[in-house]
């Protein structure tokens, strides 16, 4: 089905019925005599088109829904209402044509045999996605290069380091080279030196092969370093899909000016400028709106003695915090309980 | 049409394909050997803990002192017990810890992202752990028929192609039920109590406590029928010569009886626990 999206999902629900029990002895008896359900609304009603070879990052809290929607889309959840298909197929019914073209990266889960070298693994995964032995060879040449696997493969899985072993692990999972990937927190745990190393990986993939990428992750350098395009989750619902900057133009329509001091100042007032975030020594920061910058920051260098200053754009997690809290401010005034869901 | 609706799934369909798996099963077996060998002092101490035959070998020999009971002598009882030790270790199964416990912590998902029913790495790991065993019991086996000069079987190449035969079937009957309970992890927390209760079924009406035909007759009419008999004893009792023709047809006919019952509930289980596992999860 050459013409479809590689992923379309369309007004996806996935409810669950959780036992609620209050706590305590008098909890567990009432629960005993009478069990009171609430229905979780772990995705309500999300809609979105991925292209292929997009790379696209998925934001959102704890709990927002963001890996329950990654399990709907590899097979291993059905929906509860809508239509969820990735290339051209219902997930939920786990074609082997389809598990052969997709793959779901947890970070906390691991399918590498513990006490064997990785490479065992891979020969079995080889032979399970009957990828030939010429290809194969090829194929873990090529991620060994990608990935600086080396020495790794020989030596026991559960004698490699967390971040060697999130190497093999993501080697494992791409063996058979699929189209679509889901990356669910592939840094979680991670050094810095690896984490920059499983982006690159990431963006040479998505380069070399056009594969379309799901990435879920709560470290912001991931997607900032990685998605153009984010789709934000919270309680479930789709607060944002569309490109990151504009979303933080949107939401923080203001940039950080941040200065340093040649000598005290003598009398100045930092406010006079804009929104002082921190004020240290020879040190401050402002928030200032943005296109009044240029002229502030003009201001600044001319009447305060300033020996070094930079702009910036506000954090990101700011940007994403402001955003979840314009929600939460949403929810409450509509009335809806906020519920502690997972 | 909503997505909650009865659409089955391939799991739901199929269940059990062994054919046109050749391949898949030979990388899978390659790799439960290496982990076997990386088991086997484990392997060995785990077999140890499967004496029990010779534990009850060790009363019935006292209680037949002073007389045969029933129609089994000393020696008689010498020769069934070592032979029941022998099933017992070739038949052995443990794979519905594995099960349960990959359902209740949710490390079942990554299984089922593989175009492949996990059933069958399970199965090539207790193969490959059968071909360490072998390695044990042969050289064992063959130290017992030089202890036990007087060991009494029937040995034809009747008795010896059915033997193969109810011992592959009987382990698959073990296989399998245990996997059924296993399933029900889907659905309940103590899946691995109802298996302790099914395992001392086993014991008793297997033809462990006591054989089968030292049952009062009543009883023994029933176990004869029963799964447990196939798990353990009827291989035991083809090979010791007491059965007439027509009793082994029959029970060959009963044994397989079970088989296809069982073949079928575990398809139908696995069908529904992966339609609940879709529903919530882990």
């Amino acid at each position: 089905m050459p013409n479809q999206p590689p992923i379309y999902v369309e007004h996806l629900c996935k409810y669950y019925s959780v036992h609620q029990k209050e706590p305590g002895l008098i909890g567990s008896i009432k629960s005993f005599v009478r069990r009171r359900y609430t229905e979780v609304k772990a995705v309500d009603d999300v809609s979105f088109t991925i292209g292929a070879g997009e790379i696209v990052g998925f934001l959102g809290p704890n709990g927002a829904g963001k890996t329950t929607t990654l399990k709907v889309l590899s097979g291993l959840l059905y929906p509860t209402r809508g239509i969820a298909r990735v290339l051209g197929f219902t997930p939920s019914e786990r074609q082997p044509e389809f598990l052969r073209q997709i793959t779901l990266v947890m970070g906390q889960k691991q399918q590498l045999s513990w006490d064997l070298p990785a490479i065992e693994t891979f020969l079995v995964n080889a032979a399970i996605y009957e990828i030939p032995e010429a290809q194969f060879k090829q194929r873990l040449a090529e991620l060994s290069e990608l990935l600086d696997l080396g020495p790794l493969l020989k030596k026991q899985v559960r004698k490699l380091s967390l971040g060697e072993r999130m190497k093999c692990e993501l080697a494992a999972a791409l063996l058979h080279r699929p189209q679509v990937l889901f990356l669910d927190e592939p840094t979680i745990g991670l050094d810095v030196t690896m984490q920059t190393r499983i982006r690159q990986f990431v963006r040479e993939y998505n380069e070399r092969y056009g594969a379309t990428i799901i990435l879920t992750s709560h470290y912001m350098a991931d997607v900032t370093a990685l998605c153009r395009r984010v789709i934000v989750i919270d309680h479930g619902k789709l607060l944002y899909d569309g490109d990151l900057h504009t979303l933080a133009e949107k939401i923080a329509p203001h940039k950080l000016i941040r200065v340093e001091f040649a000598q005290p100042l003598n009398g100045q007032r930092l406010e006079d400028y804009g929104e002082v975030i921190s004020a240290r020594e020879q040190r401050a920061a402002l928030l200032v709106p943005r296109d009044a910058t240029p002229e502030v920051a003009a201001r600044m260098l001319a009447q305060l003695p300033i020996a070094d200053v930079t702009i910036e754009e506000p954090p990101i997690e700011d940007v994403i915090t402001r955003v979840f809290e314009q929600a939460a401010h949403a929810r409450a005034e509509r009335g809806e309980e906020d519920v502690d869901d997972e | 049409m909503t997505s909650d609706e009865r659409r089955r799934t391939k799991d739901e369909r199929a269940g059990l394909a062994f054919f046109g798996l050749p391949g898949k099963y030979a990388a899978l077996l390659r790799r439960a050997m290496g982990l076997m060998l990386e088991y086997r002092a484990s392997i060995v101490i785990w077999m140890l803990t499967g004496v029990m035959p010779l534990v009850m070998l060790a009363v019935w020999y006292a209680l037949a002192e002073s007389g045969p009971i029933g129609s089994y002598s000393q020696n008689d009882f010498v020769s069934y017990y070592l032979l029941l030790t022998l099933v017992r270790q070739l038949t052995n199964v443990w794979v519905i810890w594995e099960l349960d416990y990959e359902i209740r912590h949710g490390d079942l998902s990554i299984k089922l992202l593989h175009p492949i029913n996990p059933i069958h790495e399970y199965i090539a790991s207790h193969l490959a752990d059968k071909v360490f065993r072998l390695w044990i019991l042969i050289p064992l086996a063959f130290l017992a028929w030089w202890l036990f000069p007087t060991l009494h079987y029937d040995f034809t190449p009747l008795t010896v192609t059915l033997w193969l035969v109810a011992m592959v079937v009987a382990w698959l009957l073990r296989f399998l039920s245990q996997y059924c309970f296993g399933i029900l992890a889907f659905w309940i927390s103590q899946a691995l109590t109802l298996n302790e209760m099914w395992f001392a079924a086993m014991l008793m009406l297997g033809g462990v406590v006591a054989p089968l035909d030292l049952f009062p007759a009543p009883v023994a009419a029933v176990a004869n029928y029963l799964p447990f008999r196939f798990m353990l004893s009827f291989p035991v009792e083809i090979l010791l010569g007491r059965l007439s023709t027509a009793d082994l047809m029959l029970g060959s006919l009963t044994m397989l009886g079970w088989l296809v019952f069982l073949v079928m509930l575990y398809r139908w289980l696995w069908s529904k626990g992966i339609r609940q596992f879709s529903a919530f999860g882990a």
